[in-house]
């Protein structure tokens, strides 16, 4: 909830005003009469809002307002807690200038079912207690305003009285007045009335306007559901970003897969079928063709280095056992891995686990100086953890290397966690954690 | 061999290499039976008309993930007299450990450019046709680099561990001996060596070579 300058609490420049405004206009702006209409308004919102909202409800089942995971199609009850809170904001923002921001409680396809069922059931839940204590509050009002208000019209009603000839009976006071003083006795009541409205009535009003807004402020909206639904969208929005960047990096190594590298590959064929067909005659062109065909080749690797960088096909298609093993295979250092995980992590975690992992066991071939290394990745919880040991010289540190950097931005994009144990003489420990999504 | 050249079917998306792939069979006297361009097709055309040997391309549509192989390990399993050669732009451990974990022979798996070495790639194929096989060093020596650490292994000595590659890429003992550039003798000698240390005898028939290279890696059933 985000008060701005409330109808309630405008003191300094009104009163700048009414010194130019003259008698009317300043009592027009003392009189807080946009908070009276919006209590008025209340009145009406406050009986008949529930009737509607909670109707709907009873019609729909309370099981409605239980978490659940089914995402699709909006129900009935689902616009009527949106448009109603909309309404309600509405009514305290064009009245009393307080603005409510309304979480939009709006089902978003991409949020995943647990988060949106959480999510949903409490805020919803919310929605519904302001309903149901709306009533009470407008009782309560009033209640108020009736007492407020009939004491000055009792006044009035004795005013009135007095004009046509009545008075106070008994009173030793009055009776004491002095004619004067006597005649003077409506003006003396009006002002009495307008100081009970200015004094009294004014000032309750405006603190209703103030209770009103808090407790529409923490039921409708309120900074921590709104900040949560923004946290939750940030981090749906940024797995999706992760979530594409991937996606986009296995589009352009299939792209280079289906169209250069197969290019570069058919040519390479071609002229090795030159070559072949020439077979021993003219030594030079036969030269020229096998350089040809070197060249081409190393192009070919080149190319098929690049592609298996951005994303290995064998870890789409087998995932981070096998990917990890033909890792091992190729590093200099013998290492041992040990993938222990019954489901596949999603492709983000997993590509991010490989890529660490590539990552790690590079620094430890480069700076460890181990004899070998070894990786385990198992499930632990929702997470994936991801050890690299190795028995080098220890004293890496992730402030300073560029690998480990790398490591560390590349999970920070899944909110994973890097922690380095690599005391000098080591053994260097590296654990690797990532949300498995499961 | 000269008297009926080999049936090949030919399984690859790309049109290019396809064509190209059926041209260079052609040039080199064998019988392109059909090319095809997935794996379903591939199946049919194998038990319609069963080759000596397929060139099995890994990524084919539909998925494009390993269509290719998953035919090669079918066709392995249905009709172990076809041969089947998995031509591939990444080689993988994984892939080979897959393709060769059903029975040692009648199987290759190479890297796409080594297809332009035209005379050593039709090697390769005749090899697999006739129930050999024919890895690429690179897997080869992917293979022997996660083996490395296993036991039997630490037993054999720099110039047997060489030999046993070769002989895992399919090499008889003339060509190991030119590649290394020693002589039959000592490359015997080596080969029975590794054999003696692997625990693999004579009566275990003429797949002890293939059986030596699986054992090393863990995945041998003899």
């Amino acid at each position: 909830m985000v008060m701005t300058t409330a109808a309630w609490d405008r003191p300094g420049d009104l009163q700048d005003r009414s010194r130019r405004d003259g008698p009317t206009n300043w009592w027009r702006r003392r009189f807080p009469w946009r908070v009276t209409a919006h209590l008025g308004l209340g009145l009406l919102s406050g009986m008949g809002g529930p009737v509607i909202v909670l109707g709907v409800f009873a019609a729909q089942g309370l099981e409605y307002l239980l978490p659940r995971g089914d995402t699709r199609g909006e129900a009935l009850p689902d616009v009527v807690v949106r448009w109603s809170g909309r309404a309600e904001a509405v009514r305290f923002a064009d009245l009393l200038g307080v603005a409510i921001d309304v979480p939009r409680l709006r089902r978003r396809p991409q949020l995943t079912s647990e988060l949106q069922g959480r999510a949903w059931g409490e805020r919803e839940r919310a929605v519904i207690g302001y309903w149901l204590v709306r009533p009470l509050v407008s009782l309560v009002e009033l209640a108020l305003l009736v007492l407020l208000l009939g004491i000055p019209l009792v006044v009035a009603a004795g005013l009135v009285a007095g004009w046509s000839g009545w008075r106070p009976p008994a009173s030793d006071v009055v009776a004491g007045l002095p004619a004067s003083v006597a005649q003077f006795w409506p003006l003396i009541g009006a002002l009495a009335l307008l100081s009970w409205l200015r004094l009294v009535v004014a000032p309750v009003i405006r603190g209703l306007g103030a209770a009103e807004s808090r407790i529409a402020g923490s039921l409708l909206g309120g900074r921590e559901a709104i900040l949560e639904e923004r946290v939750d969208a940030l981090m749906v929005s940024r797995g999706l970003v992760v979530d594409a960047a991937e996606r986009e990096r296995r589009r352009i190594e299939r792209d280079l897969h289906d169209g250069a590298q197969q290019r570069l590959i058919a040519l390479t064929i071609l002229l090795g079928r030159a070559q072949a067909r020439l077979g021993e005659r003219e030594p030079e062109v036969a030269d020229l063709i096998a350089q040809a065909k070197a060249e081409s080749r190393s192009a070919t690797t080149e190319l098929r280095d690049l592609t298996r960088g951005l994303h290995p096909p064998v870890l789409t298609d087998r995932g981070l056992d096998a990917a990890l093993s033909a890792v091992a295979a190729r590093s200099p250092v013998p290492v041992d891995i040990v993938v222990d995980l019954p489901v596949r992590p999603p492709m983000s975690a997993e590509a991010t686990i490989y890529f660490a992992v590539l990552e790690a066991l590079t620094n430890v071939a480069k700076h460890s100086g181990a004899g070998r290394a070894s990786v385990s990745i198992r499930r632990s919880g929702e997470l994936v953890v991801t050890t690299i040991t190795d028995e080098g010289r220890g004293g890496a540190d992730a402030s300073k290397g560029s690998g480990l950097r790398g490591i560390m931005d590349r999970l920070a994009g899944v909110d994973g966690s890097l922690t380095v144990l690599s005391p000098p003489g080591g053994p260097t420990v590296l654990t690797i954690e990532v949300p498995g999504g499961c | 061999m000269a008297a009926e050249p080999l049936c090949v079917v030919v399984a690859e998306d790309s049109v290019l290499l396809r064509e190209g792939l059926v041209r260079l069979l052609e040039e080199q006297g064998l019988r392109v039976t059909a090319a095809v361009g997935d794996g379903e097709e591939l199946l049919r055309v194998v038990a319609e008309r069963v080759p000596d040997v397929c060139v099995v391309d890994v990524r084919m549509p539909p998925t494009y993930l390993d269509e290719g192989l998953r035919a090669a390990v079918v066709i392995r399993h249905r009709w172990p007299q076809v041969g089947v050669l998995v031509l591939s732009q990444y080689v993988e451990e994984r892939y080979a450990v897959e393709l060769l974990s059903d029975q040692p022979g009648g199987v290759g798996y190479l890297l796409k450019d080594r297809v332009a070495d035209v005379l050593e790639f039709v090697d390769a194929l005749r090899r697999v046709a006739r129930g050999g096989t024919a890895l690429d060093a690179e897997v080869v020596a992917q293979l022997l680099a996660r083996a490395r650490h296993t036991d039997p292994l630490a037993s054999l000595t720099a110039r047997e561990r060489q030999v046993l590659a070769a002989m895992a890429q399919g090499r008889s003992n003339v060509g190991i001996a030119a590649d290394l550039v020693i002589g039959e003798g000592a490359v015997e000698k080596n080969v029975s060596s590794i054999f003696g240390k692997l625990g693999l005898y004579a009566d275990m028939g003429e797949h002890r070579r293939v059986l030596a290279v699986l054992r090393y890696l863990g995945e041998g059933r003899g």
